[in-house]
């Protein structure tokens, strides 16, 4: 029972582990970008076209770009990525996944030189209205139910 | 002359803008804040928020907070404005930012961007020079333009930017640099370079800023002998921001505008302003905790020498963000003014005030 009892805790804190490394969703926006001409059924997902399930244009080096300050130039306009706010659980994973500071990236939303495209979103609810609003944009979540016309999953 | 043709300008500005809204694929945001302020001083000493405020004090006050933002291509344009009713109303910034790969140029009403003032934990921020409207005009802007650029070395992104202004062409800072204005600007003229420094591994952050003032102003108040009053200053600024660990997050910050006005009565300055900012975020809340002092050394040719003021103030400060954009600040402040006695009447040595914020984003 003695030899039991360490691997009896590493069994029952590895769902916790788990629980706590929680894993988000990136969402990128699905509406029209600038200058595309909607044409029938078929829309532009972050800057490209979509058909079912074709590929994103979005890759995620664009979105460790976005997210560390550099300019995404998208369909001809600046990518937009929107965060919560540095200490909030999905901001943690997902900065963690990227392999950047979230502290560093939030610092770079305010009274800065340049006018990096990073936004801050106070609640998952704020977040996801804003990206609707402000085309192309990329964000994240840890509980997305499903794509509607103006936001999906990038990947 | 200049004015009339920024009136015109500004005017051929928003039809572009409105005609991009309406006319054309161009993406577009917009935010608003409306809210109001109520405070208590008492009494009014320096500093406070009641202290010499450019419209007449109200209690309680609204304020109104608008900014847009359009992208034409690469090109973005952005416009902000504020109201209130006890400072009138700015527009904060009305600009084009053409944008590459490695840096960029502005052009039009830009903020100086000296300072980290702007800070939404607070009513009234802790650093006098972003709190009194006296002082604050680092926190301002004028119309010019700036050229931008950034790098990353090692661990550190580095932004740097020049900028030169013509605020007469604007025409919204009608004071005699940080004095009351008594006349009409005839010449005005700035220029200045701000650095910062992020470290992207860690969040910790420096800023340097560093700006130039030329300006005179007929002396309106003349009865005999009309003068002008000619001011030269520089103004700088340097600022740390770091995470301690936790909750905590703490910044440290030095203001100066030193300089000389040149008049019938010639004198030089010296105000200095050091500051101490902690922020601990809990929940949906956060609590800002701030101690200051803000000197000034004046120094006359004549009678009376020199003149020395020291206004030291402590706050503190919640907010708490509700959904639906709704939030909420309560702050508690303390300033305390042993201002030397120029001629035999002292000014109110201590005040204290406490004020509440309720505004709504949207």
């Amino acid at each position: 029972m003695k030899r039991l009892l360490p691997l009896l805790l590493v069994l029952l804190t590895l769902p916790m582990g788990a629980m706590q490394a929680q894993a988000v969703t990136w969402l990128c926006t699905t509406a029209k970008a600038p200058r595309v001409a909607e044409t029938g059924n078929h829309w532009q997902l972050a800057g490209a076209e979509r058909e079912g399930n074709a590929s994103r244009s979005v890759a995620r080096s664009d979105i460790i770009q976005a997210y560390s300050g550099q300019p995404v130039l998208l369909g001809g306009t600046w990518l937009l990525a929107y965060m919560l706010p540095a200490d909030s659980a999905d901001t943690k994973a997902a900065f963690l996944e990227l392999g950047i500071s979230p502290v560093a990236a939030q610092a770079m939303t305010r009274n800065t030189l340049v006018d990096r495209g990073i936004r801050i979103a106070k609640t998952p609810e704020e977040l996801l209205d804003k990206l609707v609003k402000n085309p192309p944009a990329v964000g994240y979540t840890s509980f997305f139910l499903g794509a509607n016309k103006d936001v999906a999953a990038c990947f | 002359m200049l004015r009339h043709v920024f009136s015109v300008l500004a005017a051929v500005a928003a039809m572009v803008v409105v005609y991009l809204l309406l006319c054309t694929n161009t993406t577009f945001a917009q935010s608003l804040t409306i809210g109001v302020d109520a405070w208590t001083p008492h009494p009014t000493a320096r500093y406070l928020p009641s202290y010499s405020t450019p419209q007449d004090w109200h209690n309680s006050h609204a304020f109104v907070k608008a900014d847009a933002r359009g992208a034409v291509g690469s090109v973005v344009l952005s416009a902000a404005a504020q109201w209130s009713q006890v400072d009138g109303a700015r527009i904060s910034r009305l600009d084009a930012d053409w944008r590459g790969q490695a840096g960029g140029v502005r052009v039009g009403i830009l903020p100086y961007r000296v300072s980290w003032c702007g800070s939404e934990r607070w009513i009234a921020e802790p650093d006098v020079f972003c709190r009194f409207a006296g002082l604050r005009e680092i926190s301002e802007g004028g119309a010019g333009v700036q050229a931008y650029s950034s790098a990353t070395l090692g661990d550190w992104l580095v932004d740097a930017m020049g900028g030169a202004y013509r605020p007469m062409v604007d025409g919204q800072d009608d004071k005699l640099g940080p004095y009351v204005p008594v006349g009409p600007t005839v010449d005005h003229k700035k220029h200045g370079i701000s650095i910062n420094a992020l470290n992207l591994a860690s969040g910790t952050q420096w800023r340097f800023g560093w700006l130039h003032t030329n300006q005179v102003q007929d002396d309106a108040s003349a009865s005999k002998t009309a003068y002008q009053r000619q001011l030269a200053y520089d103004t700088y600024y340097l600022a740390h921001e770091a995470q301690l660990g936790g909750c905590l997050a703490l910044r440290a910050s030095f203001a100066q505008y030193v300089g000389n006005q040149q008049n019938k009565s010639p004198y030089r300055f010296d105000g200095q302003s050091l500051t101490l900012d902690a922020a601990c975020r809990v929940g949906a809340g956060v609590w800002s905790v701030g101690a200051g002092q803000y000197t000034n050394v004046t120094r006359y040719q004549g009678l009376p020498g020199v003149q020395t003021l020291r206004v030291p103030s402590a706050q503190i400060a919640y907010r708490h963000d509700f959904a639906g954009g709704i939030y909420a600040i309560a702050q508690y402040m303390r300033t305390y003014d042993d201002y030397t006695l120029r001629s035999g009447v002292q000014t109110i040595r201590a005040g204290e005030a406490f004020g509440i914020r309720f505004a709504k984003e949207f």
